[in-house]
């Protein structure tokens, strides 16, 4: 088959094709319009708050750690503050949605008297959603804490909240030693106390790209392939079609030689102007 | 005066003589007649067929006769659609016998009366005459190879050119008729319409019109 043939059957059955690249194409356009209404969907926001987490040095402490050992400690800590589930917990999600409410004048000072918070109004949903926002990466003792949110204000709130209940609440989360039953003798002795401190505040929200950034190009890709798909289809269709279409097919079918060949009728409109016919 | 109604069949007519349509059928009757013995045979006996039934088919057989009329071909069209006639209304003859009234012998009439003149020169018509009730029957007559032999004498003796019949028929496989036909005439064409007319359907025309002892000279590709 000549390349124009291929053409020509394309042309033919381009009812196909377009019916097909429509229909998908009202399918991912219907997709896209949603995504785009989705808050945080093709963009976010992340705000990154910095800790050092470490050994609070005391001079009531009796043991003969030296700092070596101190910072191979810290270093410990805050990697399994980092790696482990503190962050992403329940708990510490709570207490951070529980720390912007108490921030919230901050909060107002910054992003004006009503910020746009996102899903942080809706208390039902907020608590679980900040504990997926959150991220955490280290070097040695340093906790970059990142927090994701479908709006600036969100973000912002979320890690300056975060970096404050770290600070208040890490020993909750990264006790380096495991109390036994009888907690009085524990505490009895002397020996430091994990501590953070919040070394770089809350960073002004940066785009970052949403959940869903990649879907508009994969709905691109559909359309392409549903193009592709009907191009396909309309071959099928030529291949299923039993009709005659060229003077050759009709040669090869019958083995009769073709005497003639009209054109479609043309319009009356190109025709010369109507004669009065007579009649004999 | 005769002028043709909206829906109603264009002819050659209606176009201009230099136009893409008028010398395509200008091309056809020329490859046609270049296949005629005009030494031994000075009527010309054609019939022109689709498989399946299609409206602009009595259109092409007239367009057809009108090439060769105006190529100065004294040229008989003979419409033997009995189910479909739809000439003589197109060329505005009226309601007169025909066809099927030279069949049946009902009248009296002849084949100098039942021929018709049109409004292009050399051009005479047969129409299908009082629509019979029973079409395909009328075709098996026994007058039919009478009917044809006396337009050829008729056309003897009334031209000293050689002349030309050509005949409309219903499509092959609808009816006998294109078949009955095609025993009687010297040159029967295939008439396909690209994109319609499917390699089944032209294959089971073809098988049944080389059944007859008509000779199945070949297609003519229509909507290419």
């Amino acid at each position: 088959m000549e390349l124009r043939t291929y053409w020509s059957v394309i042309l033919r059955r381009l009812w196909v094709i377009a019916l097909v690249v429509v229909v998908v194409s009202i399918y991912s356009g219907y997709q896209y319009y949603k995504i785009r209404k989705t808050p945080g969907a093709l963009h976010a926001y992340s705000s990154n708050v910095t800790l050092l987490v470490g050994l609070q040095a005391s001079t009531k402490i009796t043991d003969h750690s030296n700092y070596t050992d101190y910072v191979a400690v810290s270093e410990s800590v805050a990697d399994s503050f980092t790696t482990g589930p503190a962050l992403t917990s329940t708990k510490f999600g709570k207490q951070v949605y529980d720390q912007i409410n108490v921030d919230m004048p901050q909060i107002k000072q910054k992003f004006g008297e009503n910020p746009d918070l996102g899903d942080l109004a809706n208390p039902g949903i907020a608590v679980g959603a900040i504990s997926s926002s959150l991220t955490a990466s280290r070097a040695h003792s340093l906790v970059t804490i990142s927090a994701s949110w479908n709006t600036s204000a969100g973000a912002w709130a979320i890690s300056n909240a975060a970096g404050e209940v770290s600070t208040a609440h890490i020993n909750d989360y990264t006790d380096y030693v495991v109390p036994n039953d009888t907690r009085a003798a524990v505490t009895s002795v002397e020996r430091p106390v994990v501590a953070a401190k919040v070394i770089i505040s809350a960073s002004d929200a940066a785009t970052i790209a949403g959940s869903q950034a990649s879907k508009p190009t994969l709905l691109l890709v559909l359309v392409l392939v549903a193009l592709l798909i009907g191009i396909a289809l309309a071959f099928l269709i030529e291949y299923l079609d039993d009709r005659l279409r060229k003077t050759d097919d009709a040669v090869q079918l019958l083995q009769l030689p073709v005497y003639g060949e009209v054109p479609s009728l043309p319009s009356l409109d190109n025709a010369k102007s109507r004669k009065t016919q007579s009649v004999v | 005066m005769s002028i043709p109604a909206q829906g109603q069949m264009t002819l050659l007519t209606d176009y201009e003589p230099d136009s893409a349509y008028s010398l395509a059928y200008q091309k056809l009757y020329a490859n046609i007649s270049f296949t005629w013995n005009r030494e031994h045979t000075k009527q010309q006996t054609v019939l022109l067929a689709t498989p399946t039934p299609y409206p602009g088919q009595a259109a092409v057989a007239a367009n057809v006769a009108i090439t060769a009329a105006q190529s100065g071909v004294p040229t008989i069209l003979v419409d033997a659609d009995l189910h479909t006639p739809t000439l003589e209304q197109r060329f505005g003859v009226g309601k007169n016998s025909g066809l099927s009234d030279l069949l049946t012998h009902k009248t009296q009439a002849s084949i100098e009366t039942t021929l018709c003149d049109t409004f292009v020169p050399n051009l005479r018509l047969l129409p299908v005459g009082n629509t019979p009730q029973q079409a395909t029957s009328l075709l098996f007559s026994k007058q039919l190879p009478t009917v044809v032999a006396g337009l050829r004498t008729f056309l003897a003796e009334t031209e000293r050119e050689p002349a030309l019949i050509v005949f409309n028929s219903a499509a092959v496989l609808a009816s006998t008729d294109a078949i009955l036909l095609s025993d009687l005439v010297q040159q029967t064409f295939l008439t396909l319409i690209s994109g319609r007319t499917t390699r089944r359907q032209a294959k089971k025309a073809q098988e049944q019109l080389q059944h007859t002892h008509g000779t199945l000279m070949g297609v003519i590709m229509l909507n290419v």
